[in-house]
Formats: structure tokens, sequence, C-alpha cells
């Protein structure tokens, strides 16, 4: 039975425990991965301009760095929090991207998204009538499992998981998208 | 047996096996359970405390801290209701299924972190200032100034379900949310149209020479004026009657009565609202364009008729005439001129002061005769010396002319020379408006204006206004001491006069029991004053903008403001169409139904108006000429560029003028103060005039968001990019027709640079025709402004005065509302 029991204990560690305890790390990690970028967004959404720093009142008021700024720094805060979320950081990762929706029925134009941090430029003001002007924040990370496997390849169990994760928010300041 | 007992553990690996998958699988579900019902209850309460703070913050733009007290009361009453609104909206909230309703209000901050029991709330409203990092602000003066934004921290004792049993205690879920400081760059454009003070209760005067009257007082030796009157009801020529003694002759105030009960302007003439919803171009105060009383549309069975031969001095505007340094001068100011109070005006006036060195009328050089330069020129006490000039002494009396008439039927009974505001007394400071006067002027004494008035010429002073004679010699300007100058002698006051408040009762005339001991500085501005507190709708309109928009905009964001008053296209400058930000005057009266503005000095409060008294309608050269030396070209519509640079003290300041008095400096003061001064540009220093010019003024509004560098949407450095940029059209009219188009072409062009144009329409009139019309011009279709606009404009209608500030307050909350 003993010899019966160490089979079990093997089983169970080995293929069942480990894998699922693996396996809801990455899960846990991935919801991490989320709330990093839907914290991100909901920042980047009260922004009051997309890639300039402003100062509320100026000249040293409240600091507002744009949302570009803002939901970038919000995710690498929250990644810090937690280990075993990352991801490979550049221009375009997190990527903050803005998004003009038509309003059904306004006849508006469809139009380009911009990602950051490209604005949408001075005099480009999307009218807030005929367009819902939202921030998409958008990461692609990865999330390693608890106990990494060396011997094989499989992501999420032996090795990290690839994601890609977004959120979308309404932003708060339309106007403020050109700059 | 051992065997059997073998084969019967056989499998016993495998159910244990399963026990630990399930519980395993049970405890990794209990796990992701607690785990999601955390991550709900934080973001309900994330949720709430933005609810909440956001909640407080837009209540606290919605309270009334206007004309706040020297401690800012006011705004510690209202910060203490915003937050009371947050603490509800919190309360009103849910976790996880169950009410807040029992949250606990706590202070300190670190209160917030107390794990209590399960389920368990903790909550602490605070200020903050959102300058400093959003830093916590005590709720006492002067610390409360500071506290723009209302804070929501909570602290929530939350208990695992199920991970309780492995030992996971009770966890503290915390959240903060504040209301931010949004940034307000904002035009506003506030109409100054003739319409604007149609609602105010006035009386209309017929200031005469009664010659039946004793004089008394100064009035002693002096020759007879032989051209004269030879009863009371007529000039007459004076070779056709007995000469008047002189110890005859007072100034008599008639009151011309409405034709009804009200004394409301519009009622007073029966104005036609519905055939001409603007209303009409008569006004209280300077400009007055008097002879607009019989308007077109006033449906008087007699029409109130302005005679401008009974109103003194018409023809001395003419430019050949020195303004100042000069005995002639004097004929600048608006001395009645007796006897009759009749013009010098051929062939009408009494030549005998003067002569002229070419024939009439071409008004040439004009000098005093000799022996009279003692005295004012037309001074019947003064020793004449001059030779009569036939063509000026008519011995028929014209068809045309109207005499100052005592005759209680007919049209002539609607003859007046003075319309004056029946003021009262206003309180104290601040002065609570709407202000209407009383049906009847009833006269007042010793009105003291409060210490806290803006214009330190009337700070503290003391003036009496007993009857209509008193308040029609300080509208005058006559009650004055102004240097060496006597307008109260040279207007025969010293005379004595008299006043009957029932036209038509001669019997009924009492004394004014006016002295040169009535006479004061600035007696006139103190009229002004008080007229313009009473004129109505535009003070409520002035109060409610003030209040419910500029201080409210000021206490709660971090802003930056424009200013464009508006009536008559500004005519005196390169570009008419505009846009000008700043106005030295605007060519108004030329229209054929808006005569001249009788009644202010050309050099009015000091300062040169120009060709105010153009006009069409008259040809007399003294309607038509510009007046030479005068620095201006009209009255000024009062503006005020939008500037990012400037402090928002000062950009405030400039807008609000003399409003407030901790505000008042040199660039900004209530008009009667500092209407002369070029940098007068507050929302007091415009008063109301002829037409509702809106295409200039809406494309002045919108180009001081594209200013160079004083204010530039298009580019970053002279940008406020965090910024709403809004204008406010507030007007109690709508546009003539040609003037609707390019309005609206303005207002579609704000669309695509992110100026949202919220519009004011007041009635006063509840005149469907007008609403109507208001609903189309300021509307919410694309038709209408704020429709047109986009950017989330809105039309707001206002049924009556009182709820203007509320419709202000209404822009002001929707461009505050935000969240950090």
């Amino acid at each position: 039975m003993a010899a019966e029991y160490v089979a079990t204990m093997y089983v169970l560690f080995l293929f069942i425990f480990f894998p699922v305890l693996n396996l809801g790390t990455c899960g846990l990690r991935a919801f991490f991965l989320w709330f990093a970028c839907n914290q991100a967004t909901m920042l980047a959404a009260k922004a009051k301009t997309f890639n300039t720093l402003v100062y509320v009142p100026e000249p040293s008021g409240t600091p507002y760095p744009g949302a570009y700024a803002t939901a970038r720094a919000r995710a690498a805060q929250i990644r810090s929090m937690f280990p075993g979320v990352d991801w490979t950081t550049n221009a375009t990762n997190p990527e903050v991207r803005i998004i003009r929706a038509v309003i059904p029925g306004s006849g508006a134009p469809a139009v380009a998204d911009v990602i950051g941090p490209n604005t949408l430029g001075l005099g480009n003001i999307p009218d807030v009538d005929q367009y819902v002007c939202t921030i998409r924040v958008t990461i692609n990370g990865q999330v390693t499992p608890l106990i990494p496997v060396p011997w094989f390849n499989i992501q999420g169990l032996s090795s990290p998981m690839f994601l890609t994760v977004s959120s979308e928010a309404q932003f708060e300041n339309p106007p403020g998208l050109q700059f | 047996m051992n065997e059997r007992r073998i084969r019967n553990q056989k499998g016993a690996a495998v159910t244990g096996l399963v026990i630990a998958l399930f519980m395993f699988i049970m405890l990794a579900g209990f796990f992701a359970f607690d785990s999601s019902r955390l991550q709900m209850a934080q973001r309900e309460l994330t949720a709430t405390c933005d609810a909440a703070s956001l909640a407080g913050t837009a209540m606290l733009t919605s309270l009334d801290i206007a004309n706040d007290d020297a401690t800012a009361s006011k705004l510690g009453t209202a910060q203490a209701q915003a937050c009371a609104y947050a603490r509800n909206m919190f309360q009103n909230g849910n976790m996880l299924g169950r009410s807040l309703g029992s949250a606990n209000v706590v202070s300190p901050y670190s209160a917030v972190s107390t794990i209590g029991n399960p389920g368990d709330c903790n909550v602490m409203i605070s200020l903050a200032d959102p300058q400093q990092q959003f830093i916590g602000v005590a709720p006492v003066f002067p610390d409360r100034l500071n506290g723009r934004a209302i804070m929501c921290y909570a602290g929530y004792t939350y208990n695992p379900v199920f991970l309780g049993v492995i030992g996971v205690g009770k966890v503290l879920l915390q959240a903060n949310s504040g209301g931010g400081l949004p940034q307000v760059d904002a035009v506003l454009v506030f109409d100054y149209s003739g319409s604007m003070d149609d609602a105010t209760n006035v009386t209309f005067i017929r200031r005469t020479w009664d010659s039946t009257v004793a004089a008394s007082g100064g009035a002693s030796a002096g020759r007879t004026d032989y051209s004269v009157f030879t009863s009371a009801n007529a000039v007459q020529d004076g070779s056709s009657g007995a000469p008047q003694s002189t110890t005859n002759g007072v100034v008599h105030y008639i009151e011309v009565p409405p034709p009804g009960v009200s004394h409301r302007m519009s009622d007073y003439i029966q104005f036609d609202y519905v055939a001409q919803p603007n209303g009409f171009p008569l006004n209280v105060l300077p400009p007055q364009s008097l002879p607009t009383a019989d308007h077109t549309n006033s449906m008087a069975a007699n029409k109130y008729v302005f005679d401008y031969n009974l109103r003194a001095n018409s023809l001395l505007w003419h430019p050949t005439i020195p303004k100042v340094g000069s005995p002639l001068a004097r004929f600048q100011k608006d001395y009645g001129t007796p006897p009759g109070n009749c013009t010098l005006e051929y062939p009408f006036g009494y030549g005998k002061f003067y002569s002229e060195s070419a024939a009439a009328p071409t008004f040439g050089t004009m000098t005093i005769a000799a022996g009279a330069t003692g005295n004012t020129a037309y001074n019947p006490n003064a020793p004449f010396a001059g030779s009569l000039i036939a063509t000026e002494h008519p011995r028929t009396i014209a068809t045309s002319f109207r005499y100052p008439a005592y005759v209680n039927t007919g049209a002539d009974q609607h003859i007046f020379t003075d319309l004056v505001v029946n003021i009262a007394n206003p309180g104290s400071w601040p002065y609570a408006q709407p202000l209407n006067g009383p049906t009847n002027f009833v006269g007042f004494s010793n009105f003291q204006f409060p210490s806290q008035e803006p214009d330190p010429a009337l700070a503290g002073q003391t003036f009496s206004f007993e009857n209509i004679g008193v308040l029609t010699e300080a509208a005058r300007g006559n009650l004055d001491i102004d240097g060496t100058e006597n307008f109260f002698t040279n207007a025969l006051l010293d005379r004595g006069s008299v006043y009957s408040t029932t036209s038509g009762t001669i019997a009924s005339k009492q004394p004014t029991g006016m002295t040169a001991a009535h006479r004061a500085a600035n007696y006139q501005k103190a009229y002004q004053r008080l007229a313009m507190l009473y004129s109505q709708p535009i003070a409520t309109a002035i109060d409610g903008a003030y209040g419910g928009f500029f201080q409210k905009i000021n206490t709660l964001t971090d802003c930056r403001f424009g200013f464009v008053g508006f009536s008559n296209a500004d005519q005196s400058v390169a570009n008419p169409s505009g846009p000008n930000y700043t106005s030295q005057g605007s060519g108004h009266n030329l229209a054929a139904d808006q005569p001249n503005s009788f009644f202010t000095s050309a050099q009015y409060n000091g300062r040169g108006i120009g060709s105010m008294y153009r006009s069409t309608k008259f040809t007399a050269p003294e309607y038509t000429t510009a007046i030479a030396g005068g620095a201006g070209s009209g009255f000024r519509q009062p503006r005020r560029a939008l500037v990012k640079s400037e402090s928002q003290n000062a950009s405030y300041s400039g807008v609000v003028g003399g409003l407030q008095s901790s505000t008042v400096n040199a660039y900004c003061a209530p008009w009667s103060a500092l209407a002369g001064v070029a940098n007068a540009n507050g929302l007091e220093n415009g008063t109301p005039m002829a037409d509702t010019a809106t295409a200039e003024a809406l494309k002045t509004a919108r180009s001081m968001f594209h200013n160079g560098a004083s204010y530039d949407i298009a580019t970053l450095s002279n940008n406020r990019p965090a910024a709403k940029h809004a204008i406010v059209f507030f007007t109690d009219g709508v546009p003539n027709a040609s003037d609707a188009g390019p309005t609206l072409t303005e207002a579609q062009g704000c669309k695509g640079e992110g100026i949202a144009v919220f519009t004011i329409g007041l009635d006063v009139t509840n005149n469907p025709v007008l609403q109507g019309s208001q609903v189309s011009f300021l509307g919410n279709l694309p038709s209408g402004l704020a429709g047109a606009s986009g950017n989330g404009g809105k039309f707001f209608p206002c049924a009556s005065a009182s709820t203007v500030r509320d419709s202000f307050s209404a822009v002001a909350r929707r461009l505050t509302q935000g969240q950090r």
C-alpha cells in the first residue's frame, strides 16, 4: 500500500498538484496582467491630454502627464507589485490607442485609430456628437508559472504563458487628444 | 486474512487521491471565489467613492456662493452641504448586496484604516486642495478657500467566506476618490441691447418752465426774458404778451403718467412685443435714445413723445464749441435751459444770448455776447448786450413746435423731457437682485451707500432723493458740485422749483425743497449707480452671470475668462464686422428709427464719446456731426480678451469689475466709477444701447481662442490643452435676419475647434414669438447656436430674470464637473 501511496502521491503531485498549481498561478497572474491593463486604462481615461505633460494649475500644480504616459506608468506600477507578470516595454507595448467610434446615426465617416505616442494632432478635435472617444490599452505580456519546469515547454504549465490583454474606457477630455 | 486486508486496501490510494483532489479543487475554488468576491468588493467600494466625490463636487458647483462675505461663510456652508451630499451618496451605495447606510463617518484619515467587524465600513469626506496634490483642507477660513474638491476615503472590512477556514482573517479594503480641478477657459458674450432695461420701473417727466410760480431764493435782480411766456401753457413770443416779471418763473417737474397702473417702461409705451420681440432701444440710462419712445411698435393711443425742442443744449454739441477751458464749455452740461426748458436751436430758441457770425442756420462761430461772459450765456438773469437776430426771433410760433404745455388732454399730455428710474434704497451690501423699484416713485432721504460699495466716490456717501424734482435734477447732473461750475444756479434752480405727481393738476404742485444745500459731489453718479441696480432685467442678468457663473467657475476651477459685451456693431474700428477685442465705442443710432441719445455730456465722466449723437433721423448738424475733441466714437461695450499668461485673479477681476469690492482696481469698477477708463471692461461697464449685433460678438468671442500670443488653441504654447473651451452666449432677444446667418456660421466654426457654445435665452415678456425664435436661433438643433457648435453645447431658456442665475449655474456645473 505504501508503494501504492508513493505512486499515488507521485501522480498527485507531479501530474496534478504542481500542474494545477502552475496553471492556477498563471491564471492568477493573468488576472494581475489584466488588472494592470484595466487600471492603466481607467487612469488614462481621466487624463487631460494624450501625450503632453500639463500642470493644473500652471505652472506648479498637480502634474498630468497625459494618457499615454499615465497608462504605461500605472501598468508598470502594478507589474512591480506582482511577481511573475512581465512584458517587454517599448513604444507600443503597452499600446495606448485612441479609438473614435462612430455614433450610429450621426453620419460621420469612420476614422482610423491612432496609436500612441502619436496624438490626434493640433486642430484634430473629435466631435463628441459624432464620435465616442475611447482609450484602449493593450499589453502583450507574459505570466510565469510558480514552478518552472525546464524539461519540456508547455506555456502556462512549464514555461511562461504569453498573453494579450486589453481594456477600454471612454476618454473624459476629448479635445485633449490632440495634444 | 492479511491478504484480504491488503486486497481491501487496494484502491485506497485512489480514494485518497480523489479526496486530495477534491480538497485541492475545493480550496482552489474557495480561493477563486473569495478572490473574485474581494475584487468585486474593491471595485464596488471604488465606484461608490467615485460616485460620492463626483456628486459632492457637482453639488458644490450647484450651491450659491455669490457675494460671499469676508470670511467666505457662504463657501463654507456650500462645502459643508456638498460634503453632506457626498456622504449621503456614499451611504446610499451598496457593497456585496448590502446597503452602506450604516457606514461610519469617521475622522481623521487614520480611522478609515481601522479594521472592524465583518461588513463594517468607515468613510471620511473631506475637502482637498487640487492645486497642492489634493492635500486635505480644514473647513475653516481662510483654509477653506482652497478646498475646491471633495475627497472620499473609505475602508471596508471584508471577511472571506471560505478562506477564513484556513486562517485567512478579515481583510481591509480601501478606496479613495476626489473630484478634480477642471480647467475652464470661457468667454462670456453678454447682451447689452436696448431691451435689457425694458422691464425697469420708470417715470416720465416733463420738465418745464412755470412762469406762474413766484421765484424765491437766488432769483433776485435780473432782466426779464422778454421772449417768453404769457401763459403757463405755451411758449409765446415776447411781443405778443406781457413781459414776465423778473420774480416769476421756476422749473416745474410734471409726472407724465403711464396709461395703466404699471410703470414698467414697456408698459409705459405699451410696446408690441409680438410685432417686435427684440424690444425697443429706449433706455433708462445713457444713451437714453429718448426719441424712440414714440416707437413704431408702441401701441399707446397717444404715443409718448420726447420733444427735443424742450430739451436743452442740443445745438451746443456743435464741433466748434470748445469742450473745456471756455465759459462755453458749460453748455455741454445738460442744464435745463430756461425759460421753458427750451433749446437754443433755431428757430425755436432764444438767440439773445449769443450772436453768430454767419447767418442761421449755418451755425458758424458762436460767441457769447459781450457782457455775458461772467454768467451763463442763456441765463435770463444775465445782462443782455447782444443784438437780436431776426430769424432767430420768429414772431409767429412754428406749427411744429410743441409747447411745454400743461394740457391734460390729447397728445400733449404725453410730451416728456426726462425719463428717470424709480430708484429706492437697495439695502445693505451685497445688493440682492432682483431689485425692482416702486411702481410710483417714493422719495427717500439720507441713503448711505455701504462702505463696501466698489465705487470709491460713493462708498459711505449719503444722498437724498425726496421727490421727482430732485430725482430729475440728480439724473441731469445739476445737483453736482464740480469745480467752479455751478450747475444748480445755471439751471436756475436757485429760483426754487415745484413738482406735480399727477399730470395736469397744476394746483397740486409742491415745492421740491431743492436749495443750494442739496448739492453734493457725485450726485449724478449716485443716481446712475442706483438706477443701474434697479434696471431690469439687466441688473439681475449681471448678478446672475456674476454669481452663477464667474464666481462659481473662479472658486471651483483653474480658469481664464474673456468677455464680449455686445449691442450695436462696433463702427469705430477698421473692421466693423469683427473681431474686435477692444471697443472704443459703438457707432450706434445710425438707423433711421434710432435717433440720437439725449442726455449725456460729450465729456461724460471725462471721456469724449464722439459720434454718439449721430443720427439720420434728424438732419440738423448737431445730430449728424461728430463731436470735435471726443476721444471715442460712441458708447463702449466692455470687452476683455482671453489671455493665457495672466493670473486667474487678474482674469477674474477684469471681467467681474466692481461687482466685488475686493477686486476693484484701476481696470475694473462699476461703470459709474470708471466708465471713462479704457480698460474698464467688466460686466458692469456696459450699459444697454440698441441693437442685437450677434455675429460680430460671436466672431470676436471665437477669435479670442485664436488670438496669437494671448491665446491660441492651435498651438500648444499659447493654449491650455487640458482646459474646456467654452463660449457662453447670453441674450434676451434674437438678431435680425442679416445677423443670424453669420452668427450661425461662427457657431459651426466652433464645432471643429472643440469650443462648446452654451446659450442662455431670456424672455421677461412671456412672449411665445420670442421664445420660438430663441429656440430656433439659440437651440440644440444643428440650426441653433448650441447644436451647431457641438462639443456638448446646450441651450438654456429662461422664463424670468430670477432664473438667469440658475441657467448660468447650470452652465457652470457642466463645465466644472470632473474627476481626478
